[in-house]
């Protein structure tokens, strides 16, 4: 069929394709019906252009060399050679994108994907090198990369595509995936219509595994094995025939001598010799896996400084340095184990990068995918690969290398036992090695007790890490074989107290029968010596639930009980003795949400310096790593408490009056009213003498006497109203201006709101043009098809009420009472009473000063007054009107459908019911008289953190995420935040009133000259539906109206807020060489926001 | 009789405690608004009966605590604790939600009260459902205090 012009297009549709186009245009007519069908149609194809492919697997070997060395413009070479002759692959592919990413970083490999992309290439193809495009970006991990993969592949089932084709995609995108070893007949199918460079890397890889399934008689294995040596080298065609059956001659190679006597150096351990040959070996064959880890191991069991053969930034470089610090395990692995793996990610599916992946998989213990790739993927045979076999084919494999090999490899001899059933390993071995190859040949002859007692001999007499992960990982296995969780718990315990590297493979995973067994563990443990929360935490730390948590409660619980304290800070105040399991215990155990469980501890404060304390405690104890970690937490808590005061300081210093600013503001008048009622009140001693003898009265005996006429309490009168007038109206400092401000523009509606809106009850709008409430469509779509319709109107109904609930309390109580407002709450009318008690209180006061303080004084406690009625009506009468409202919507809604009360309907009502009960809180907290206290400082991230969360809180439903293009650094004094703060949520909170778009990304620019000069700018996208031209009309009448405060407008509602932002910048930053300028731009769609500030040196610490 | 409500919601808590006053006229009331304040009560005094709701903010929420984080399975926690601190006391469940919690740890109110049910042999005398429109609940909770000898007739 191949050789028939008419059939062979259809068996092998595109040999060489010449452009992306071409590839996996066809489909595969013959379908092979098993793996060992598919190879030997394979080999059949591929025969016909043997000459040319062994020209291509000898070329895509320089390239991978030169790849690996680093030597990329002879890479590009290479690929520019194979290419010329042998058209587009997918091998191609993946190798120009990878080249583009490691020549120039993401813009290479775009490039090159770019140039693939116009050669318009069929989907499949597309799909396949979009994922190589960012499974080589730098900064693509290959854990995300594959929840990618994987995420496609869960995609794929539910379309349920054809599994053939998903089995193909996987091929190339994750070699290591069950469906790959599941359907590798199928993969050879596809691949046969994409490119014979392709066909023949497959066939490579499935011949491989073929050799190595037990599916397939060895007769056959041998035969498919014998026919491929063409794509084979001599030394791997050996050793998969030795693989099938090891009877089989052994070839004999200098390049199996080498690996050999190099090991047999390592086992001597003459360190040095080993890294020397090694680095020799590689330098000239880089891909040789086995003596990259060789030289590893070398280097860190001597302690030799290792220097690598290649260029730092290359692939070679970064291999050996990561395995080495695999094998040292000093520092934390999971980085060095992640490059190991995107190195063999990076590399596709040739044999090197399986090799690469092998060891990962080994390292992690992940058996099911090691296995198969076990011997399949070495290029020769090694020393090593016999431990692990079954006596009877050690012997003879090892009988049939000293029959190639002779003497030099004669003490291979000593991996067969004795007699007796030891091993008695050379005597130039070096005595931990000699150990180690003990305790792995006994663990492979099942003989336990032998095993053990070398395992911890070796532990015994070698501090290497690596020894102690090993003999751990022994410990470990068998106790779950015996089911001895307890002992399981201490020693994965004492493993990650010892080295958290100790936690890959088996071992991190073991904890899992101990959280599985947790009653058993539990009960034969003590709480003192912490193994039960600590395994139980090892064993859930990735994902704990509320059980868990509380689970770890109890542990921390027993624990204090068993020491006798109540609190973590009380146990660690007695000074205990540090050890490293009690500072993993307080670390990773006693941690925010764990603390919680403690009723002992009363509010957010306390709990965050209970945290504090007990990280404070680790950071001075402990070794460094976990004290940094500390460190970095206390540094969070820290800032997010800072936050937290923060924002308390807005909320409680809403009602305020710059006392200072509204004595300096009092006229001359004032001063001149003081003049005449203090002439008024005192009365020369000689006049009163006159008035009083008339009725006989004897003064020098009564001592000092108050005399109290109409015109002193008159003038006394007049002084206070003039007083009162600047603290209630004064338009900078005033009473008024702050409650217009920070009560009533916005704030009191946003606050009462919040809750509605994130609940979806209430919806925004005017009376008649109220949104529809669409979020209920779908949840009521199975009630009935009017149901919704109802409840919108109920909805809309609803959200008009509330409104009118928020006018009537914005516009009529929280006002200061007069003819306008006969309503308003903020009543300042001063009685005569009041002026009596204040002419008393005054005898003493002999200054102007004096006085003008015992009126301030006065005035506020009349506001305490004021504000504690304002409470009172807002618990007992706003909080009720509004619950009542919801429970009218909640009934309302119900009767439409009895099935709404399985919807989440109900639910939603009940938790917006219990919010907004918690939210009056809040708003209590408004009214009330503002402390001085304030943070110390803050800097712009908090700032800008501080407002984002005040928005998500206002605002619930909107999409708001500043994107800050740049940030001065700046530290400011902590009673300016209040204003800071004022400015940038009222900036928020129009862009996203009035933007007319449903997601706001707003960029900000602070920027700081270092002296005097701080600049923000806010900019903003507007909806295309913005008549740009009715906008410029309002930035050009508020512009002009910015250039000075007009009081009236600062106490109005209804504008854009700027007017307020201009307010806060020249009475509260005292910014009076400020500008503030706003602008729009039709063509980019944006509206901006330009403050400037010229007098920081006012606020700047 | 001894009577501790730990409940957040000001209205819900407003109606319970009447309620319980009506039907047990000497019935001292003590309330709480949060996990921590709540255990702390049930532990270091004696009731005869707990009203518990199942979500509630870990401290109480105040003007100087103005937010506090949410354990959806605070009233699961306080019987765990009352249990492993052997704290003899009758505990009832007074819940408006019909389910809890999110994603996999998501449970309906039947789901939960059986798993109580189970787990709180000693303390836990039920689960009711809280519906501020209907009566049951009040019908439920005087029973429970007529089942533990504290109804009007016994006052």
């Amino acid at each position: 069929m191949l050789a028939n012009e008419k059939s062979a297009p259809h068996i092998v549709p595109s040999k060489f394709p010449r452009n992306a186009r071409e590839m996996g245009k066809y489909g595969t007519p013959i379908n092979s019906s098993s793996l060992s069908f598919a190879i030997s149609l394979a080999r059949a194809i591929l025969s016909n252009y043997e000459s040319l492919l062994l020209r291509f697997l000898r070329l895509r070997q320089k390239y991978e060399t030169d790849l690996v060395k680093g030597d990329l413009e002879y890479a590009q070479k290479d690929l520019d050679e194979i290419q010329g002759a042998f058209g587009v692959s997918m091998w191609a592919f993946e190798a120009a994108i990878q080249l583009g990413e490691l020549k120039s970083g993401i813009e290479g490999n775009r490039k090159a994907l770019s140039s693939i992309q116009k050669q318009k290439p069929q989907w499949l193809t597309n799909l396949l090198i979009t994922f190589f495009s960012q499974k080589m970006e730098k900064n693509v991990s290959v854990q995300f990369y594959r929840s990618g993969v994987f995420r496609l592949r869960e995609d794929a089932k539910e379309a349920e595509a054809d599994p053939e084709i998903v089995a193909t995609v996987l091929y190339w995108l994750d070699l290591f995936t069950p469906q790959v070893v599941e359907r590798p007949e199928n993969i050879l199918d596809a691949i046969r219509c994409y490119s014979l460079v392709d066909l023949a890397i497959a066939y490579e890889v499935f011949l491989s595994r073929f050799a190595h399934s037990n599916s397939f008689s060895a007769k056959r294995r041998l035969s498919a094995v014998a026919h491929a040596k063409q794509f084979f080298t001599p030394e791997s065609l050996n050793l998969l025939e030795v693989s099938i059956d090891c009877h089989q001659e052994i070839f004999e190679s200098d390049q199996i001598a080498n690996l050999f006597d190099t090991f047999r150096l390592f086992y001597q351990g003459k360190y040095s010799d080993v890294v020397s040959e090694g680095i020799r070996q590689l330098k000239l064959n880089p891909t040789f896996f086995e003596y990259y880890l060789v030289v590893a191991q070398a280097a860190s069991f001597g302690n030799l400084k290792l220097d690598s053969p290649f260029p730092s930034e290359s692939l070679g470089s970064k291999l050996l340095s990561s395995l080495h610090s695999c094998i040292e395990l000093k520092e934390d692995i999971s980085e060095p184990l992640e490059q190991i793996r995107k190195i063999a990610y990076s590399l596709g599916n040739s044999k090197f990068a399986q090799r690469i992946m092998a060891f990962w998989l080994n390292a992690l213990d992940y058996k099911a995918y090691f296995e198969p790739l076990r011997l399949s993927v070495l290029p020769c045979a090694v020393p090593w690969m016999v431990l692990s076999m079954p006596l009877k084919e050690r012997k003879i494999i090892i009988d049939g290398l000293i029959t190639s090999y002779g003497s030099r490899v004669n003490w291979m001899n000593s991996f067969l036992p004795k007699g007796n059933g030891e091993y008695c390993l050379p005597a130039d071995f070096e005595p931990r090695v000699a150990e180690w190859l003990k305790a792995i040949l006994h663990t492979t002859d099942q003989e336990r007790e032998k095993a053990a007692e070398c395992w911890k001999k070796l532990k015994s007499i070698s501090n290497h890490n690596l020894f102690s992960l090993l003999a751990t990982k022994q410990v470990v296995v068998q106790a779950i074989e015996e089911n001895e969780f307890e002992s399981l718990a201490r020693e994965v315990v004492d493993s990650f107290v010892n080295n958290e590297n100790y936690l890959i493979g088996i071992i991190g995973r073991s904890v899992e029968h101990v959280v599985e067994n947790k009653q058993k563990v539990k009960a034969s443990t003590q709480a003192k010596d912490l193994y039960w929360p600590l395994a139980y935490w090892l064993g859930k730390n990735k994902n704990l639930s509320q059980d868990d948590i509380y689970e770890l409660h109890v542990g921390v619980a027993e624990f204090l009980a068993m020491h006798g304290s109540k609190k973590v800070s009380d146990f660690i105040r007695t000074k205990p003795p540090t050890t490293p399991k009690l500072f993993r215990f307080l670390f990773h155990v006693c941690t925010l949400n764990v603390l919680k469980r403690n009723y002992r501890i009363k509010n957010t404060a306390e709990l965050h310096s209970e945290r504090i304390e007990i990280l404070q405690f680790v950071l001075n104890n402990a070794p460094k790593q976990l004290a940094g970690l500390a460190r970095d937490e206390i540094a969070d808590i820290t800032r997010k408490e800072l936050l937290r005061s923060a924002i308390q300081q807005v909320e409680t210093r809403r009602i305020s009056v710059k006392t200072e600013g509204v004595i300096e503001s009092l006229s001359k008048d004032n001063a001149e009213q003081f003049q005449r009622f203090d002439r008024a009140r005192t009365i020369t001693d000689e006049e009163l003498r006159n008035q009083l003898s008339v009725r006989d009265f004897d003064l020098a005996s009564k001592g000092k006497v108050v005399v109290y006429g109409d015109f002193a309490h008159q003038l006394l009168k007049e002084f206070i109203e003039q007083i009162r007038d600047e603290f209630v109206g004064n338009t900078s400092h005033g009473l008024n201006t702050y409650i217009a401000v920070n009560v009533r523009h916005g704030h009191l509606s946003s606050q009462i709101r919040s809750q509605f809106d994130q609940h979806h009850l209430a919806t925004r709008g005017k009376a008649g043009e109220y949104q529809d409430n669409l979020f209920w469509q779908d949840v009521f779509a199975e009630c009935g098809p009017e149901t919704w319709k109802k409840a919108n109107a109920l909805f809309i109904q609803f959200s008009l009420e509330l409104d009118t609930l928020i006018e009537e309390v914005n516009g009529n109580w929280i006002r200061i009472r007069s003819d306008k407002h006969p309503d308003g709450m903020l009543d300042y009318s001063i009685s005569e009473q009041e002026v009596v008690a204040l002419f008393f209180a005054s005898q003493e006061k002999k200054s102007y000063r004096e006085l003008v303080d015992l009126v301030i004084d006065l005035l506020w406690i009349k506001t305490e007054g004021l504000l504690e009625s304002i409470r009172d009506r807002i618990s007992g009468e706003l909080l009720p009107r509004i619950l009542s409202m919801l429970d009218k919507l909640d009934a309302g809604i119900n009767s439409l459908s009895p099935d709404i009360a399985n919807s989440e309907f109900p639910a939603k009502t009940v938790s917006c019911r219990t919010a907004i009960q918690n939210d009056f809180e809040l708003l209590l907290a408004w009214f009330t008289r503002s402390t001085d206290e304030t943070i110390a400082k803050f800097d712009l991230d908090l700032l800008l953190e501080a407002a984002t969360n005040a928005l998500a809180r206002l605002k619930p439903t909107a999409n708001f995420i500043p994107n800050v293009k740049s940030k001065a650094k700046l530290e400011i004094q902590g009673s300016w935040f209040n204003p800071f703060y004022e400015i940038l949520v009222m900036l928020f909170v129009n862009i996203v009133e009035h933007s007319g778009k449903n997601s706001h990304r707003p960029s900000l620019s602070f920027s700081f000259d270092g002296e005097n000069s701080l600049r923000l700018e806010v900019v903003n996208g507007m909806s295309e539906n913005t008549n740009f031209e009715f906008l410029q009309e309002r930035v050009n009448l508020i512009n002009s109206q910015l250039e000075s405060v007009d009081p009236e407008r600062l106490l109005s509602e209804r504008n854009s807020g700027l007017a307020k932002v201009r307010k806060l910048m020249l009475d509260d930053l005292k910014q009076v060489n400020s500008a503030l300028i706003c602008s729009c731009d039709h063509e980019e769609l944006t509206f901006s926001v330009s403050m400037a500030l010229n007098d920081v040196r006012l606020i700047a610490e | 009789m001894r009577v501790l409500i730990i409940e957040d919601s000001v209205r819900k808590l407003t109606n319970l405690v009447e309620f319980v006053k009506e039907q047990s006229k000497n019935a001292e009331v003590i309330q709480k608004r949060s996990y921590s304040s709540g255990l702390e009560s049930a532990l270091d005094e004696s009731f005869d009966l707990i009203l518990l709701d199942m979500s509630l903010p870990v401290h109480d929420v105040t003007a100087d605590n103005p937010s506090s984080d949410t354990l959806v399975y605070a009233g699961r926690d306080i019987l765990r604790e009352l249990q492993r601190l052997k704290k003899d006391c009758s505990v009832v469940v007074v819940t408006q939600f019909p389910e809890f919690g999110e994603g996999a740890e998501k449970i309906t109110l039947d789901e939960l009260t059986e798993e109580l049910g189970k787990s709180f042999t000693e303390n836990y005398l039920g689960t009711i459902y809280y519906l501020p429109s209907k009566l049951d609940w009040q019908q439920e909770i005087a029973n429970i205090i007529d089942r533990l000898g504290f109804g009007i007739k016994d006052d």
